[in-house]
């Protein structure tokens, strides 16, 4: 089992949810973040004076997959989510531990899905 | 009765813009009657009441540029030096938390300034119409203006800059809107503009003091301006209670220059003094902590802001 975190472009989370879709991973938990990556966030100038690079804002995605959907996921993430620019984002996959369902009280890959 | 109220109430409120996050909340509240008692009340009599002997020199000030915005906007300049900075301030951004808002509140100031500036001439008439239309232009003409100061500077024009400058359009007309043209007060919107931008963007970023929304900047600085622009487009055509400015072959620039330095002057000397007794007896300044956790915490118990996104 593998727990999979993705930061990408809040423009692009629809893309990506529906190429999660046709992956046949439906299931996801999708959160508002701030952040900054090499490109060091945006300048901002107020009246006439410039602050130095803010946060930026990014769209992070935490999926729990069985190790037959790894791939599939991230494939399906990287296709919604690229358009070349820099500030795409970042895909990191952990390995998970346990998973339980509260409902029923079923373990591990039984529980994934 | 009311209407001079208002004027007493707003020149210390013009302060706390710049000062914001660091005065003890005891002590602002204290401030705010020894300055308006002390500085604002003496000022206003100089000005308007009859035997004031600002008003015997001739000088003139249709709606309170020198007795409000001048005198609110070097006190908020001592202010902001006596308290000292902003912990991180220079360090870490400092961002306007909510631009809608900034829009909003600059159009309710827009909209409630022609109460002052055209009630200013205490009555209905041809005059308070002159007055409101100066008023309206040269705020045009100052937002404007500075918008389009920051897209030669930055390549972009935006909110915070174009409501700044309609505020220093408003100070700036304050004084002059019952005694000159509609044309110069485009003229005087465009420089206003020009002047605040500089002094904000240029020799505040150089002197480094701490003047969160820029009261001095905007209102100091505009009102001076605008006092003595006064002397030089004044013009008794317009006002036959006014006088003739530099422009108009008149000797009207005098008056307003002695205005524009002894007002200042005589309320930066008198904030230091009222500031270093509430600070002697309440001491001014909120605590380090206090001020890292947030004023509307320590100070009210409450948080302004509990929905985010």
């Amino acid at each position: 089992m593998k727990y999979i975190i993705a930061v990408i472009q809040p423009h692009k989370l629809d893309e990506v949810m529906a190429a999660l879709e046709r992956a046949e991973i439906p299931l996801v938990t999708v959160s508002n973040v701030l952040g900054r990556g090499r490109q060091k966030g945006v300048t901002e100038v107020y009246r006439g004076t410039k602050e130095a690079g803010s946060l930026l804002k990014k769209v992070k995605l935490e999926i729990a997959v069985n190790e037959a959907f790894v791939a599939p996921a991230i494939e399906a993430i990287t296709q919604g989510a690229r358009t070349g620019e820099i500030g795409d984002g970042k895909i990191f996959v952990l390995d998970l531990g346990e998973v339980i369902r509260i409902r029923t009280g079923e373990r591990g890959g039984e529980a994934i899905g | 009765m009311v209407f001079q109220c208002m004027f007493a109430v707003i020149t210390p409120a013009l302060m706390i813009g710049a000062f914001a996050e660091r005065m003890k909340f005891s002590a602002f509240l204290v401030f705010t009657i020894l300055w308006a008692t002390f500085v604002y009340d003496p000022l206003a009599h100089w000005v308007w009441g009859t035997g004031g002997w600002m008003r015997n020199l001739g000088g003139l000030d249709f709606a309170g540029g020198i007795v409000v915005h001048a005198s609110s906007g070097v006190s908020a300049l001592v202010l902001c030096l006596l308290l000292g900075k902003r912990v991180g301030y220079q360090k870490t951004p400092f961002r306007p938390h909510n631009l809608p808002f900034t829009v909003l509140g600059g159009a309710l100031l827009w909209f409630g300034w022609f109460g002052f500036n055209a009630g200013s001439a205490l009555a209905a008439n041809d005059l308070a119409a002159k007055a409101f239309v100066t008023t309206h232009i040269a705020t045009a003409a100052a937002g404007l203006t500075w918008a389009l100061i920051e897209w030669q500077q930055h390549g972009k024009p935006t909110v915070l800059g174009t409501v700044t400058g309609a505020v220093a359009g408003l100070v700036a007309i304050t004084p002059a809107c019952g005694f000159v043209n509609p044309m110069n007060a485009i003229f005087i919107g465009m420089t206003v503009a020009l002047i605040c931008y500089l002094a904000i963007a240029v020799v505040k970023a150089r002197l480094g003091y701490d003047d969160a929304l820029d009261a001095f900047g905007v209102h100091g600085v505009g009102g001076i301006w605008g006092t003595i622009a006064v002397g030089l487009f004044a013009e008794k055509a317009v006002n036959a209670a006014g006088a003739d400015g530099l422009f108009f072959g008149g000797a009207q620039l005098w008056p307003q220059c002695i205005m524009a330095v002894a007002a200042p002057l005589f309320a930066g000397v008198m904030t230091f003094v009222i500031y270093k007794l509430v600070d002697a007896v309440m001491c001014a300044r909120v605590k380090e902590k206090d001020e890292t956790i947030g004023l509307d915490l320590t100070q009210q118990s409450e948080a302004a802001y509990t929905v985010i996104e």
